[in-house]
Order: C-alpha cells, then sequence, then structure tokens
C-alpha cells in the first residue's frame, strides 16, 4: 500500500459549543482522487478549510490525528498550518470573481508566486489561447470559464501535493464547465496530484473520483467507491440518488428525501 | 437574533453610547441639580478658578461654568435633535423616490441636491442669518439647509441597488405601486445606513452650531450655547483659561462621542449584513 | 393560454432577445433552456413586464397584455417565481404580510381565507404565518415565493430557475409542488433552466436558446432519444450527460 500523502482522524470543527463536523476521517495517496458530497450544512466545506487553516476566526477544530506528507500538523493551530498551503495544499474555489484579487491583473496575481515568465507558461498550460492578453486582464473583466483556468494556474504556480477543488464548476456554464473538468482531469493525472473535489453533485463526483464520501449534517454517513455508486446503502445516500429528476422519469413523482434524525447522530 | 446583535458590539458603540448616554442624561437633568443660575450676573466673583462652590470656576460675569454648561448642552442637543429630525426623513424620502422612479424625476431631484451642496454650510447660514435675523430656529433652519443632501445621495445610492432586488420586482410584477414599493418595502431598508449617517453627522452639527455661536451668530446671550461661551472667554484664556476650555473641551467630549457611536453602529450593521 | 409572438428585448439599445414565439396550453409546461448571455431570462422578463424596451406580442387568455404596465388589468394573471429565495423575500416582512401584501394590491376579498388556503396550496402550515424569511430554509422560502405567485390566482406562472439555488433533495419537492399546482389548477408555466435534466422532467416542450433566438424545439422525448437537429443543441445534450471520459 502506497504511503498515505494526507491522513486525518477524528477531525471536529465547532463554533462555539456548536458542533459542525464530527469525526471527520480520511487517508488519501498521490493520484488518487476523493469525492466529499452533501449538501449546505453537511460541514464538506469546512473540513477541508480545517486542514488548511482557513476556517472563520471563532471556529475550533481538532483531531486525533493529522500527517501530511509526512509530517504531523496540529489542526488547532491555524497559523502553524501555512507552510502546507500553497506547496502542499491548493485550493481552488467556485466563484473566480470572488476569490481572485480584482484590483490586480490575473497575470500580476500568478507572478506574485512565481515570476512573469513562469505565470505565462503557466497560462499557457491551462489552455488559454493568448497568455499576454489574460496577463493583463482584471479579474472582473474574465469569463467564468476563463477565470477558472486561471484560479487554477495560480493553482499549479505552488506546484502543490494535493489540490482541493470546492464546487470548482458549479457556477459555469455545462459546456464551459467540461472543459475546466477535462483540464483538471489531464493536470492532475500528469502530475500525480491528489485530488478532493468537493461537490453537491453526486453524478459529477462519482464521475470524477475514485472514492466518495456523503456527508450529512457534519458526519460521513457512507463511504463508498465511485463504481460502486448506485449500490449505495445509506438512506441518504439512495435518496440523493432517487431524487434526481431525469428526463425519462416525466409525468412520475419524484422521489423526495425524508431526512431521518437518526442520521445526525451515527 | 439577539445572539446576533451581541455578538456584535464593539468596543467603539459601547464607549460612544456612554459618554452620549451621560450628556443625554446631564442634560435633561443637569440643570435641575444645580442650584446656581447660568445667568444671573455676579461681579464680585468674576472669573474664579474651579473650586469647590464653583466645580468649574466662573466666567467673566461672575456666572457658574458648570451650570451654565449644563444648561448649554440642552440648546447644543436641542439643535442636533432638531436638524436631524428635519433633516433625515426629507433626505432619504427624495433619495429613494429618485432612485425608484429614475428618469426625470431622479435628475431633478439630484440637480436641486447638488445646488444645496455647493453651500459650504457655515456661509449659508451667515447667509441665512443676515437675511433671516439670529436666533436659534434660524441657526437650526441654516444648519438643516445644508445638512440634508448627503442622506439624499445616500438613500439614492442604496435605492439603486435595492431596486434591482427580485423582491421589489415581485411587487411591481403584482400589480404594486412605485408609492408602495418606497415606503413600504425601500424606505424601511434606508434606515440602518440612514442612522449610522445621523449619527455621525451629530458631530458635525455640534461643531456648526458652536461655530455660529462663536461668531455670535444663532443663540444671542446671555443663553450659555457652548460656541459663544468659547469666544467670549478667548480673551481671557492666558488668565483664566477655564473659561472657554471648559466649553471647547465639552464640545470635543460630545462630538466624539457621536462619532464612536457612529463608528460602533456602522461596524454593527457591517457585521450583521455580513 | 399565453402565447408570445415575434419577441424582441433590448437593454441600453442592445438587442439581447430576437424573433422569440411559443404558445403554452392550460396546465401545460414550456422550457427555455439556454447557456447564460442566451437571453432566456430576459423572455421571461419581458413577459412579466420587467423590461421596457420590448416589442413584439404577449397574450395571455387571449387577451393582448404587450401594452399593459406589470401587474395591471389582465397582466396580472401572469405571475413569476424567482431564481434567488434569499432575494425575493423582504428581509422584514413577515409570512402573513407578503401574502397579505398580494392581496391588498391585487384588491381581493377574504384576506385571512385566502392566505391560510394559499400556505396549505404550498405545504407551509399555518405556523408560518408569522415568521421572518431568516426563520425559513431555502426551500420554505421558495414555497412562500410560490404561494405569493399563486394567491392573486394568475392564469400562468413564469419561472426564473426557481430551484438552481436550493439543495439538490430541496428541489424534488418543489418540482413536486409546481407539478401537481399545474395539474390542479391548469396553470400555465415557463420555466428557464440552465439544467437540462431538470427541463425535460418538468415540460412537455423544450426550446433552446443561444444568442437571444430559440435554436431549436423539442419534446422530452426527442431529448431522451437524443433526436437533436441543430448541432448546438446535441452539444448541450452531450455536455448536460455529464462528465464522461478520464485521463
Amino acid at each position: 500500500m502506497t504511503p498515505a500523502l494526507l491522513d486525518i482522524e477524528g477531525l471536529d470543527v465547532a463554533f462555539g459549543d456548536r458542533i459542525v463536523v464530527r469525526d471527520f476521517s480520511c487517508r488519501l495517496s498521490a493520484g488518487e482522487r476523493l469525492g466529499i458530497v452533501g449538501e449546505s450544512g453537511s460541514g464538506k466545506s469546512l473540513s477541508t478549510r480545517a486542514l488548511m487553516g482557513l476556517l472563520p476566526p471563532r471556529a475550533a477544530a481538532r483531531s486525533r490525528r493529522y500527517t501530511f506528507d509526512g509530517a504531523t500538523y496540529d489542526v488547532a493551530q491555524p497559523k502553524a498550518l501555512a507552510a502546507l498551503r500553497g506547496r502542499g495544499i491548493a485550493l481552488v474555489l467556485q466563484d473566480p470573481k470572488v476569490a481572485l484579487n480584482p484590483t490586480m491583473t490575473a497575470g500580476a496575481q500568478i507572478a506574485e508566486v512565481c515570476g512573469r515568465m513562469r505565470a505565462l507558461e503557466l497560462l499557457a498550460d491551462v489552455g488559454l489561447r493568448e497568455p499576454e492578453r489574460v496577463y493583463d486582464q482584471f479579474p472582473g473583466t474574465l469569463s467564468g470559464g476563463m477565470g477558472q483556468r486561471v484560479m487554477i494556474a495560480m493553482m499549479l504556480a505552488a506546484e502543490p501535493k494535493l489540490l482541493i477543488a470546492d464546487e470548482p464548476t458549479s457556477a459555469l456554464d455545462v459546456t464551459v464547465a467540461q472543459g475546466v473538468l477535462a483540464l483538471l482531469d489531464e493536470i492532475i493525472a500528469a502530475r500525480r496530484m491528489a485530488l478532493i473535489l468537493i461537490s453537491h453533485d453526486l453524478d459529477l463526483a462519482g464521475a470524477f473520483c475514485d472514492q466518495i464520501l456523503v456527508m450529512y449534517a457534519g458526519r460521513i454517513v457512507e463511504r463508498i467507491g465511485a463504481s460502486a455508486l448506485e449500490r449505495a446503502r445509506h438512506p441518504y445516500t439512495r435518496g440523493l440518488l432517487q431524487c434526481r429528476p431525469r428526463i425519462e422519469d416525466r409525468g412520475r413523482t419524484l422521489p423526495t428525501l425524508s431526512r431521518d434524525p437518526a442520521w445526525s447522530h451515527e | 437574533m439577539s445572539d446576533h446583535w451581541r455578538n456584535s458590539l464593539n468596543p467603539s458603540m459601547i464607549i460612544g453610547s456612554m459618554i452620549i448616554g451621560a450628556v443625554f442624561v446631564l442634560a435633561l437633568l443637569g440643570p435641575a441639580l444645580t442650584a446656581m443660575s447660568p445667568t444671573e450676573i455676579d461681579l464680585a466673583s468674576r472669573l474664579l478658578a474651579p473650586s469647590r462652590e464653583h466645580w468649574l470656576g466662573t466666567d467673566q460675569l461672575g456666572r457658574d461654568i458648570l451650570s451654565r454648561l449644563l444648561h448649554g448642552a440642552r440648546l447644543s442637543l436641542g439643535v442636533v435633535v432638531l436638524v436631524i429630525v428635519l433633516v433625515a426623513p426629507i433626505g432619504i424620502v427624495i433619495g429613494a423616490i429618485a432612485g425608484v422612479m429614475g428618469g426625470a424625476i431622479d435628475a431633478l431631484f439630484m440637480r436641486v441636491t447638488d445646488v444645496f451642496l455647493a453651500f459650504p454650510r457655515l456661509i449659508l447660514a451667515l447667509a441665512m442669518v443676515a437675511a433671516l435675523g439670529p436666533g436659534i430656529e434660524n441657526a437650526v433652519l441654516a444648519i438643516a439647509l445644508t445638512a440634508w443632501p448627503p442622506y439624499a445621495r445616500l438613500a439614492r445610492a442604496e435605492t439603486l441597488v435595492l431596486r434591482n432586488k427580485d423582491h421589489i420586482a415581485a411587487i411591481r410584477v403584482l400589480g404594486g405601486s412605485e408609492t408602495r414599493i418606497v415606503f413600504a418595502h425601500v424606505l424601511p431598508l434606508l434606515l440602518p445606513s440612514t442612522l449610522v449617517r445621523a449619527t455621525l453627522d451629530m458631530a458635525g452639527i455640534i461643531l456648526t452650531a458652536a461655530g455660529l455661536g462663536f461668531l455670535g451668530l444663532g443663540v444671542r446671550p446671555p443663553a450659555p450655547e457652548w460656541g459663544s461661551m468659547i469666544a467670549e472667554g478667548r480673551q481671557f484664556l492666558l488668565d483664566a483659561w477655564w473659561v472657554c476650555t471648559v466649553p471647547g473641551l465639552a464640545i470635543l467630549i460630545v462630538s466624539l462621542g457621536f462619532n464612536l457611536l457612529g463608528d460602533g453602529l456602522r461596524d454593527m450593521i457591517d457585521a450583521r449584513s455580513r | 393560454m399565453i402565447r408570445v409572438d415575434d419577441l424582441a428585448v433590448s437593454y441600453d439599445g442592445r438587442r439581447v432577445v430576437s424573433d422569440v414565439a411559443f404558445a403554452v396550453g392550460r396546465g401545460q409546461a414550456f422550457g427555455l433552456v439556454g447557456e447564460s448571455g442566451s437571453g432566456k431570462s430576459s423572455v421571461l422578463r419581458a413577459m412579466a413586464g420587467l423590461v421596457r424596451d420590448v416589442r413584439g406580442l404577449i397574450t395571455i387568455d387571449g387577451v393582448d397584455v404587450s401594452r399593459l404596465r406589470c401587474g395591471q388589468g389582465a397582466r396580472r394573471r401572469l405571475q413569476m417565481v424567482f431564481q434567488d429565495p434569499y432575494g425575493s423575500l423582504h428581509p422584514n416582512h413577515r409570512v402573513e404580510r407578503v401574502l397579505g401584501e398580494a392581496v391588498d394590491i391585487a384588491g381581493l376579498d377574504r384576506r385571512e381565507e385566502r392566505i391560510v388556503d394559499a400556505l396549505s396550496a404550498v405545504g407551509l402550515g399555518e405556523a408560518f404565518m408569522r415568521r421572518y424569511p431568516h426563520q425559513m430554509s431555502g426551500g420554505q422560502r421558495q414555497r412562500l415565493a410560490i404561494a405569493r405567485a399563486l394567491i392573486v390566482e394568475p392564469g400562468a406562472i413564469l419561472l426564473d430557475e426557481p430551484t438552481s439555488a436550493l439543495d439538490v433533495s430541496v428541489r424534488a419537492e418543489i418540482l413536486n409542488l409546481l407539478m401537481r399546482l399545474r395539474r390542479e389548477r391548469g396553470i400555465a408555466m415557463v420555466m428557464v433552466s440552465h439544467d437540462l435534466a431538470i427541463v425535460g422532467w418538468f415540460c412537455d416542450q423544450v426550446a433552446v436558446m443561444r444568442n437571444g433566438r430559440i435554436v431549436e424545439v423539442l419534446t422530452p422525448e426527442d431529448l431522451v432519444a437524443g433526436r437533436a437537429r441543430a448541432p448546438y443543441t446535441a452539444e448541450l445534450i452531450g455536455a448536460s450527460r455529464g462528465y464522461r471520459w478520464r485521463v
């Protein structure tokens, strides 16, 4: 078994006495892809933010074990986790307009990490046809797909070992999303990066990742291989699978999810 | 909801509220507490330094400065409250209507606003007083005339953003009138920022009123208006510094209090809207 | 029930929709699908009367409402549900005020009765009357928005991405609700979405829009069978099927 790149066990995140992530654990090796699927409030984003020390100020985290690339870290010390960011773990977010600095040109933001020459190379690597032109553009003028590619270029500049992509295509048009996903696919494979893909879209996670974690109310309710998704056993996962509208089911009432309070207590 | 508010309390707001609260209480009750008259002349006691009998000393006509200060608080705060009460509602209604209606009405209202904005406050006040004569009512009017434009602008700017909100569109689609939209939907949402603006403005109004008083306009002697107290005390600055320094400090503290309160309110509202 | 002909919409002189025409019968649903910039939301807003520069014919139940202002006269029979359940409700208005206001504007009688009926039609109990929007979940807010549209007895409801901002498990509930209302009350609906599966499930016909024009109109059966005539439609269907390949 390849040594784990990321090994987190028993992660809890709380705001005061409200616990929002409970007992989150996972192991990930280089080149592996993990999908975390859940709805709003499931804790899917917060758990990964905790790994990078990017929780909001009023949140506190703790875990039984947290190792990354051979070194041990403490989620309760977010400042120390700064060392991980960029070179160890990189983050790509949903909306480039919000995640990029609107007052700096796209290229300048990448160049901050790696210099102008490399920035231009990276802009070309992410499939932008006119790197020099995009270099000088401000994020507000970039289309959704272009902005996302710029974010990916920025992420690549630090050459991370693990990429966390938090709803990277949710704000994009369907055809544009395909292109961005293909790009991510290629980059991750070529550099043997590990990937955590966070999404509300079970289908997307299933198609893109090897393993899926389904989260509900801060807990992992199912851990399943992507290829076995249709055979999921937990009622919440089954509910998510069944309540997707399909054109083929026209005329029939969609099955809905009835939330069992027991799921919050497993 | 109450948790939310409690979490956003900040030092500025607390200190500011305490200062202003204290000032209001003193203004209301103070005059009843001091036995000494603010206007009775007693030349035998002129320019006495602060002592146990006259806590803040006496001025050039022997009047107790502390009691003049407390009575003057009523005047100053009265001017502030009157101005705000006149100016804020009119300003935000004008701004909201301009923002909701757009087009020619918007242009007209904003040009009128521009005209009034162009006047420096004190100059207009001088002109008013020259035209109408000195007195506290005219001082209030003069200050009000230059104080309303920022409220209109602020209201209009916020309304332009609100105008595109779906809940306004929904009312339109239901057939709701523009009047309903302005008064029932837009105005209530403008109140928080208007409140902040008004609180911050109060400091400026106090200073302007004091400025008018200093110049001998606005409130007439022997009324204990703080600005005129400073003006009268100027000539004694070296020998009896307390005569003009004390009212000056009072103006400073009250302005500071309003500023802190306004800052704190703004931070609190920002936190809530995030 | 609804007919649109020769619809053209412009913003600030820039044409964003041209030559749009379709008809929707009682209790039927028509879908507008496309990517951002396709003009689909502009069509809806133009139908609702929210856009100034509109040319063309819009009729509801045979009455020409194209010249009427928003919500006036027969145009009130055309109501709208917006995408963002947070933005489409006034933050300081309670549920009963939201619905009561709609009744008042429309000048209808039996105010309390109508409010209770509208709430129960969307599956919200009377306990919700005194609640503020921030005390409700996204799905509940959207139900309220639907109740608001229903309470004035519309002949047609325009739906602008009604479930996009909702959690996946809540979408099904709202879609079921809309389907039921359509069938029980015979309300015609026009739904805009970027999600082909939702539109295909809900609507009787689907128009694919691009650059302000309708590229083609298909039935959901056509979609399932992949019977698209225009290459853009095929591209859209392919992209909607999900991420296909792995390196």
